[in-house]
């Protein structure tokens, strides 16, 4: 049962830019942007064909890295340059946490040496820290937990943060990673724009309908 | 702004089960940090702060560990309400946890590993209307999750949220910050000179917001603001110039129109490790925060992760109330460049403005600040 929201009425919130981050495919706004066709694992071929050079990219277990490119497709195309450094928040969302690194954390562990450097990355909202370092976004974040994508909860969000002048626009991102299987969908969201959004329109694009 | 109330704590920690039990531990200096042998085959000398066995009730149909902690996190904080605000659609509850019943790894198929699997225990064995909302933002979820939960009741989007923190100490989180050779041999020293590193400690904690103040039983007192900020720094490293910890802090203090100078108690984050304490004290030294009466709780019951900023947010609500800030526990020397007014014995505040700060992995700080009376 879902409240149907008071201010839902009275503040409209617009979408800049989409991203779709599925199994071998990129979609921006719509619009088919890359497909994997190389030897390169999935992500790193997405990362190539953007043509960016940010080695820390590599270090990042596969959660960070589909967030941070569902990010980077996103903020590129969201002209980012007319908010301040601290007027875009990044709020992003999945159903297992960190569960995989988790996984090949405690693998480690189990092998008798624990690794620090997986142990760093068993935390979702790290993805969230590698975004803000690559866009010096110095805004508000937070990173919640849904069994499913959940563009009710992520827009409720968008709407207490706009209410409470705690950010001009939000990056809302749905990573899942999952046996070798990529779930990703990025929006930018604002207060202001052309292009209104609704759960249920947001939902839609989510779904591919 | 609508004003929002805070109130009907609930708490489990090492150190009791009421938050005037641990408040009065705490007073007469006592810590919750007991020496383990081995903890989960881990070698370390680090106290650990455990929730005794006996505090623990088991009667509910969850036998995890973490599970059983929130249910009576929740019906304790329930029952300092009038009713039951969250079997209607006009309420909603936020847990906050890093790591939920990460004690189950190893056994990938038990379904309740993954973090969702709280909310939807929860929602079944207390029949709330509205499916819990989990945040999972290391350690500040707590401190997020009350500001969140301001945010949503000014928004208009519920009238009563119950915010619940709570992470466990695990063969898993103990052995990871071991490998990130974080722990502290003995008792966690913050802001000292001599301090060395973090302790390990377990706890739930509830607090109710509300918009309707007569919704409480007992006391409560008024949330006023919050904000967090990343430092866009480093992902396991705090900032050098505290720039997220001092933006938050920034924001805060001016959605609230109140200056750094009026506040009267700052509950710090304070884990004991070098660089946090060190980023908090330039951050609040840029904040103008060098005079105001500071002490960070981990001394008595350890960083407990998840919960931190629930717990330490309801036990600094309590000082407030009875007018005693308890000494920062394991404190003796300067240890930090900036200069704190580190609470070291029980002091009266010096307003009743209340701001509590809470810093994390991948960057992330918050505050949130109190008007108690």
């Amino acid at each position: 049962m879902q409240r149907i929201s008071f201010i839902q009425g009275n503040m409209s919130l617009f979408l800049k830019t989409y991203c779709r981050i599925t199994d071998g495919e990129v979609h921006i706004n719509g619009e088919l942007f890359c497909q994997h066709m190389d030897e390169d694992p999935f992500l790193r071929s997405v990362y190539k064909h953007i043509g960016l050079t940010y080695p820390k990219f590599f270090k990042m277990d596969e959660l960070s890295q589909l967030g941070f490119l569902g990010a980077e497709m996103t903020l590129m195309r969201s002209e980012l340059e007319n908010y301040a450094d601290d007027e875009v928040a990044v709020i992003y969302s999945n159903r297992s946490s960190s569960l995989q690194t988790d996984m090949q954390y405690y693998e480690t562990l189990k092998e008798g040496i624990a690794s620090p450097a997986l142990f760093v990355y068993t935390l979702p909202n790290i993805e969230v820290g590698e975004i803000c370092i690559r866009h010096k976004l110095y805004g508000e974040n937070n990173f919640l937990i849904t069994e499913r994508f959940d563009a009710q909860q992520l827009l409720q969000q968008c709407e207490a943060l706009f209410a409470d002048n705690a950010a001009k626009a939000v990056l809302i991102g749905w990573t899942e990673v999952e046996n070798g299987g990529h779930d990703g969908f990025f929006a930018f969201i604002t207060g202001s724009g052309t292009n209104e959004v609704t759960a249920e329109t947001l939902t839609d694009i989510y779904l591919g309908r | 702004m609508s004003e929002v109330y805070i109130g009907a704590k609930s708490i489990l920690c090492p150190l009791g089960d009421t938050p005037s039990k641990v408040y009065e531990a705490m007073l007469h200096g006592e810590t919750g940090l007991k020496p383990v042998d081995n903890p989960f085959g881990i070698h370390t000398m680090s106290h650990v702060g455990l929730i005794p066995d006996h505090l623990i009730v088991q009667e509910h149909m969850d036998s995890l560990k973490l599970t059983n902690m929130l249910a009576a996190c929740y019906e304790r904080s329930v029952s300092k309400l009038r009713f039951d605000a969250f079997q209607d659609e006009a309420g909603l509850v936020i847990i906050c946890t890093t790591k939920g019943n990460i004690d189950k790894i190893g056994q990938p198929e038990d379904p309740r590993l993954p973090l969702g699997r709280l909310g939807r225990f929860l929602k079944q064995s207390f029949d709330l209307a509205n499916d819990p909302m989990i945040i999972s933002n290391a350690c500040i979820s707590g401190a997020l999750g009350i500001i969140t939960a301001a945010r949503l009741i000014r928004a208009g989007e519920y009238d009563h949220v119950l915010v619940l923190g709570g992470d466990i100490v695990s063969e898993f989180t103990l052995s990871g910050f071991a490998s990130l050779h974080a722990l502290t041999d003995g008792v966690c020293k913050p802001y000292d000179k001599n301090r060395a590193g973090i302790n390990l400690g377990e706890a739930a904690a509830g607090l109710v917001l509300s918009n309707d103040e007569t919704i409480f039983k007992g006391s409560h007192s008024e949330y006023i603001s919050g904000a967090s900020a990343n430092d866009a720094n480093h992902i396991s490293g705090p900032s050098r110039t505290g720039e997220g910890l001092h933006r938050s802090i920034e924001r805060t203090l001016k959605a609230a129109e109140v200056e750094a100078t009026e506040i009267g108690y700052l509950s710090a984050h304070g884990t004991g490790t070098s660089f946090n304490d060190e980023m908090e004290s330039i951050a609040f030294g840029r904040s103008g925060l060098s005079e105001t009466p500071v002490n960070s709780l981990k001394g008595y019951f350890g960083h407990t992760l998840g919960a931190a900023g629930v717990i330490e947010t309801l036990l600094g609500l309590e000082g407030m109330k009875r007018k005693q800030l308890v000494a920062s526990l394991g404190f003796e020397e300067m240890g930090v460049s900036q200069p704190m007014n580190i609470i070291q014995e029980t002091t009266a505040p010096r307003s009743e403005y209340f701001l509590k700060t809470a810093s994390g992995f991948g960057g992330c700080n918050a505050s949130a600040l109190f008007k108690v009376i």
